[in-house]
């Protein structure tokens, strides 16, 4: 499985650590050998609570992770090159140019000061070499293709004028308006109402498939994860615990973990006590340093849970999970 | 034509706002003790004649119409005279207050170009050795006292290395002035063409414009520093640090957004330092207003120190509302 | 039996500093609550919800209209702070972060409602153990201070200080919003369970479908200030009969593929703001099902079926057009057989 799609890979991330180090402090592991791949034209979901690293996770494929943390271990492939030994001015020919994000609270992360126009035609200028003409054509055609409406007339509008689905929809353009191939989707459309969210997300949708963009999703909804993505990767507590094609996922999930997750959207308090219990203080000599970082948690636990940490490995083709005892179901 | 309301209302709050500031200013003048009367005559002086002399001055009028005396004479253009100097306040100020105007101007723009420059890269490179640097200055300037600073500076350059000439006045006595046209003996000996002024003002200027501008950097420095670093920490630098621009472009943008802050403070010192620059005038003689209005305060003239509060004020003004157009120009979130 | 609260007619508009427009938050919106039932008041931003809200509360004088507690009229001389009403409506935040004093510790924060009510001590500990046990906390939580807490457990405080004072109205404004999945199922259970318990009516507002399904009987939808659609919760999630309605429906997005409501149409744009509204349909603007009549009259109310009622000349159109379906329920059916999986016993 490995060697043949890995030629159409975009991103691959091999056993990636990030640790955060501050000082006087002990570290804190933010990410743990996390393996991420992500083909061409592929949309990926991740999925994960606050906490669990997910945009970490972003940070680190954009370099920016800020002090006092850094990437300890592993690669960031991105078309082959390994991301983490490139110098800082290698990576910024990359941003914005072929890795791109989109980040959530757009109004906040627009300059406040120049028309939304200018921005835009600022990366086609700095990043396409485009003569100014070409960066304005460049711009509202992008303007058009995330339907705003009116786009000449916006063009010369200030970030504080737009509401934020509107302001949404220029970060979004923003992010592919240098055709990238990988665009990272950083809880973007959290904070925008429903209605408005489900219009931007069909809207990234078919960008992306026209465009054959790659897509990474970040994401605390997992109704976003199952309608909109290919694939669905779960992160908990740094560690992807769970990787596998959409439809097979939601079908029936292998880990404990993403099994809870989905009994806490359902609201039945019945079946979600049968997937969690409460966090009981455990005797210290039942926790090995590597232990599963879901055992306390885990229904399905066993004596191997508190002393082997479980590896990530494939139960079928393209179905990965961290886990001893992955739940077993009657196929259908 | 938002604008052109905007500049209408403002100049329409400058009268009442004068008024305001004259009778602030001429009650906290009355209420410092002290009688003009006796001070004029001296100690030898009969209580008759102080109290004819008080009638004459009208200053046995209850207050509040001595306010309006005051005020009826200022609408004809009458500050009143100064019993020390003998010459109506106006004329006094004529001279004065360009004076001032001139060194602290100079002294200001100084300020800007050691403290924005110093700033901006403090900012930029927190973590190096501009950036404690950045730290250090602005801490020791703004512990120093202007005025010693002074001293020191004369003492180093004049004293002891005699690089420059005697520390006293705007120019050497042995040259002429030029004509008045602004005030400015830079400007007015450039436009005559007077050569020699022109030099020897300068030369007198060096020591208190270093002075002025090496202390007053201080808090420009630390405000540009702090807004900087804020700017450069905000979502959208990070955003555009996000998108692949450059980062001189981020730099730009990231002190385009600092420039209110900057502006205001700038103002603020700039009219702050009419009055404030009274102990480096002292220092070199400068003859300037703040020296005046000092004077006035200690021997109860009254009208110098009224004069001098008008015109710092007014200039304050006009220094405000230019700073509010500047705030109009920048950022366009104001505009609506 | 007479409801808890009954708004009729209530009108909130706020006036805009330095002009004469006025942004028409709440535009006469009536509903009444009965013991132990909940009412969600659902909507995006701009509908208002928020701002009725607070109008029950009494944290907003209202422009016009009235609220009457179990009959009797709030306003200048009765309301929220006077002593025969005080701790009758209480109010559980969206920010569990922010709503706690940062500086007490929990027995001190839940305690507040009572401090000028009870004068014992004794019976103020009482109460305070009893409210942080139905919460379903440990009493080793009492002395710990907020920073302390997951955000979970300190909504459960928040609640626990809601209902110390026995409230006959909670009112509920996004409380899980802030919360993980797990933590937020856990807290719409706690709801549900106290008011079995305590028969405390609810008024829950909110723009999370999923929570508002599971929690409400009642449900009424707002949109720019009005409600366009009310009735039996169950009933409106299944036939829709707004327009509006269907288009909120329709953007649920359940974790699970192809569940997604179909639709026949989309709504195009966003809410226009709340400033000068012209008296008609709110959704003239965005509705694909206008006609002239919706640009000069707002729709009274036309009933469905009892209890449900709609704002919208062409709802019978509407629901013809919508197939009859209950997402939620569906996806219900479908966790059950997915998580029911007999799993091996636990250690």
């Amino acid at each position: 499985m490995a060697m043949s799609s890995s030629a159409t890979l975009v991103l691959e991330t091999r056993d990636l650590t990030v640790s955060y180090r501050p000082y006087g402090l002990p570290p804190v592991q933010a990410l743990r050998k996390v393996n991420v791949k992500i083909a061409l034209g592929e949309i990926l979901g991740l999925v994960g609570e606050s906490g669990a690293g997910k945009t970490t996770l972003a940070k680190a494929i954009m370099g920016v992770i800020p002090q006092p943390g850094a990437v300890e271990f592993g690669q960031i492939l991105f078309n082959g090159t390994d991301l983490v030994r490139q110098p800082e001015h290698k990576l910024n020919q990359l941003r914005g140019r072929a890795i791109s994000i989109i980040v959530a609270n757009p109004r906040g992360e627009l300059n406040p000061l120049l028309s939304i126009g200018e921005q835009l035609t600022n990366l086609a200028r700095f990043h396409l070499q485009a003569s100014v003409r070409q960066a304005r054509q460049l711009a509202l055609d992008m303007l058009r293709a995330v339907k705003i409406p009116d786009p000449a007339r916006r063009f010369r509008a200030y970030p504080h004028e737009l509401s934020g689905g509107m302001a949404q929809r220029v970060v979004i353009a923003a992010g592919l308006i240098c055709a990238p191939q990988l665009v990272i989707s950083d809880d973007a459309t959290s904070g925008l109402d429903v209605t408005v969210q489900v219009q931007i997300l069909d809207l990234l949708k078919k960008l992306a498939r026209e465009r054959q963009t790659s897509m990474l999703y970040i994401t605390r909804d997992a109704g976003v994860a199952a309608n909109f993505c290919d694939r669905i990767a779960i992160l908990y507590k740094g560690e992807i615990v769970e990787e596998a094609p959409t439809a097979a996922f939601f079908a029936g999930p292998a880990h404990p973990y993403s099994n809870l997750l989905l009994a806490a959207f359902s609201h039945h308090s019945a079946l979600r006590k049968r997937w969690s219990r409460e966090v009981e203080p455990l005797a210290k000599d039942e926790i090995g340093g590597s232990a599963c970082l879901f055992a306390d948690r885990c229904l399905l636990r066993q004596g191997r849970c508190f002393h082997e940490h479980p590896q990530l490995r494939e139960l079928a083709p393209g179905r990965f999970v961290r886990c001893h005892f992955p739940v077993e179901r009657p196929s259908s | 034509m938002v604008i052109l309301r905007y500049i209408g209302s403002r100049l329409l709050f400058l009268v009442p706002q004068i008024v305001g500031i004259v009778l602030v200013g001429f009650i906290l003048i009355k209420a410092v003790p002290g009688d003009p009367a006796t001070l004029m005559l001296g100690p030898m002086a009969s209580t008759d004649s102080i109290a004819r002399l008080r009638t004459d001055l009208g200053l046995d009028q209850p207050l509040p119409v001595q306010f309006l005396i005051y005020l009826q004479k200022l609408a004809h253009g009458d500050f009143g005279t100064s019993w020390q100097t003998t010459q109506p306040v106006l004329s006094d100020l004529r001279t004065r207050f360009p004076a001032t105007l001139e060194l602290v101007t100079y002294g200001m723009l100084l300020a800007l170009l050691i403290g924005i420059p110093l700033g901006v890269l403090s900012a930029v490179r927190k973590r190096g050795a501009i950036g404690k640097i950045g730290g250090m200055y602005g801490l020791v300037a703004g512990a120093l006292p202007d005025f010693w600073l002074a001293l020191v500076l004369v003492f180093v350059f004049y004293s002891e290395l005699h690089w420059l000439a005697s520390p006293i006045g705007r120019i050497d006595i042995s040259v002429i002035p030029p004509d008045t046209i602004t005030g400015f003996y830079t400007i007015d000996s450039l436009l005559t063409g007077n050569w020699d002024a022109l030099g020897s003002s300068v030369q007198h200027l060096l020591l208190p414009v270093i002075t002025l501008g090496l202390i007053n950097a201080g808090p420009i420095l630390k405000m540009t520093q702090s807004t900087m670093d804020r700017m450069l920490q905000a979502d959208f630098s990070q955003y555009e640090r996000l998108c692949g621009l450059p980062p001189q472009l981020i730099m730009r943008h990231a002190f385009r957004n600092a420039l209110p802050s900057i502006i205001t403070i700038v103002s603020v010192l700039y009219g702050f330092l009419i009055g404030g620059a009274v102990l480096v005038e002292i220092v070199f003689s400068w003859g300037g207003a703040g020296q005046y209005a000092v004077q006035g305060v200690l021997n109860s003239d009254f009208n110098p120190v009224l004069g001098f509060v008008i015109f710092s004020a007014l200039f304050s003004l006009v220094v405000y509302f230019l700073v509010d157009l500047a705030y109009l120009a920048i950022d366009p979130r104001i505009r609506h | 039996m007479k409801p808890v609260i009954e708004v009729e007619n209530l009108v909130k508009h706020f006036p805009i500093a330095g002009s004469r427009a006025v942004v028409q938050a709440v535009n006469d919106v009536s509903f009444s609550i009965h013991r132990g039932e909940t009412l969600s008041i659902v909507g995006e931003s701009g509908s208002g919800k928020t701002t009725v809200g607070r109008c029950v509360l009494g944290l907003i004088k209202p422009t016009s209209g009235s609220i009457r507690f179990e009959g009797r009229e709030m306003g200048h001389h009765w309301n929220v702070r006077s002593r025969s009403l005080r701790g009758k409506v209480q109010l559980v935040f969206q920010e569990p972060g922010e709503s706690l004093d940062p500086l007490l510790p929990v027995w001190r924060s839940v305690e507040e409602p009572i401090q000028a009510m009870i004068h014992s001590r004794r019976e103020r500990d009482k109460k305070v153990r009893r409210v942080i046990e139905l919460v379903n906390l440990p009493s080793s939580i009492l002395q710990q201070y907020p920073a302390e807490l997951s955000a979970g457990q300190q909504q459960r405080v928040a609640i626990a200080r809601a209902i110390i004072t026995d409230p006959e109205l909670l009112v509920l404004d996004e409380p899980t919003s802030a919360l993980s999945p797990t933590a937020r199922a856990e807290i719409i259970d706690l709801l549900i369970q106290i008011q079995r318990e305590l028969s405390t009516a609810y008024l829950f507002i909110s723009h999370d479908l999923s929570t508002v399904y599971h929690i409400s009987h009642r449900i009424a939808i707002m949109y720019l200030g009005k409600i366009v659609e009310e009735g039996d919760s169950r009933e409106v999630f299944r036939t829709p009969h707004h327009p509006y309605s269907v288009g909120l429906l329709s953007s649920v997005l359940l974790p699970s593929p192809n569940l997604r409501r179909e639709t026949t149409f989309v709504l195009e744009g966003e809410t226009p703001s709340p400033v000068n509204l012209p008296d008609c349909c709110p959704l003239v603007s965005r509705c694909p099902f206008r006609i002239d009549r919706c640009g000069q009259a707002f729709p009274a109310a036309e009933v469905v079926t009892s209890g449900h009622r709609v704002h919208c000349f062409r709802h019978a159109e509407v629901a013809a057009t919508e197939r009859a379906t209950d997402t939620f329920e569906l996806f219900q059916t479908i966790a059950e057989e997915i998580l029911s999986v007999p799993a091996v016993s636990d250690n």
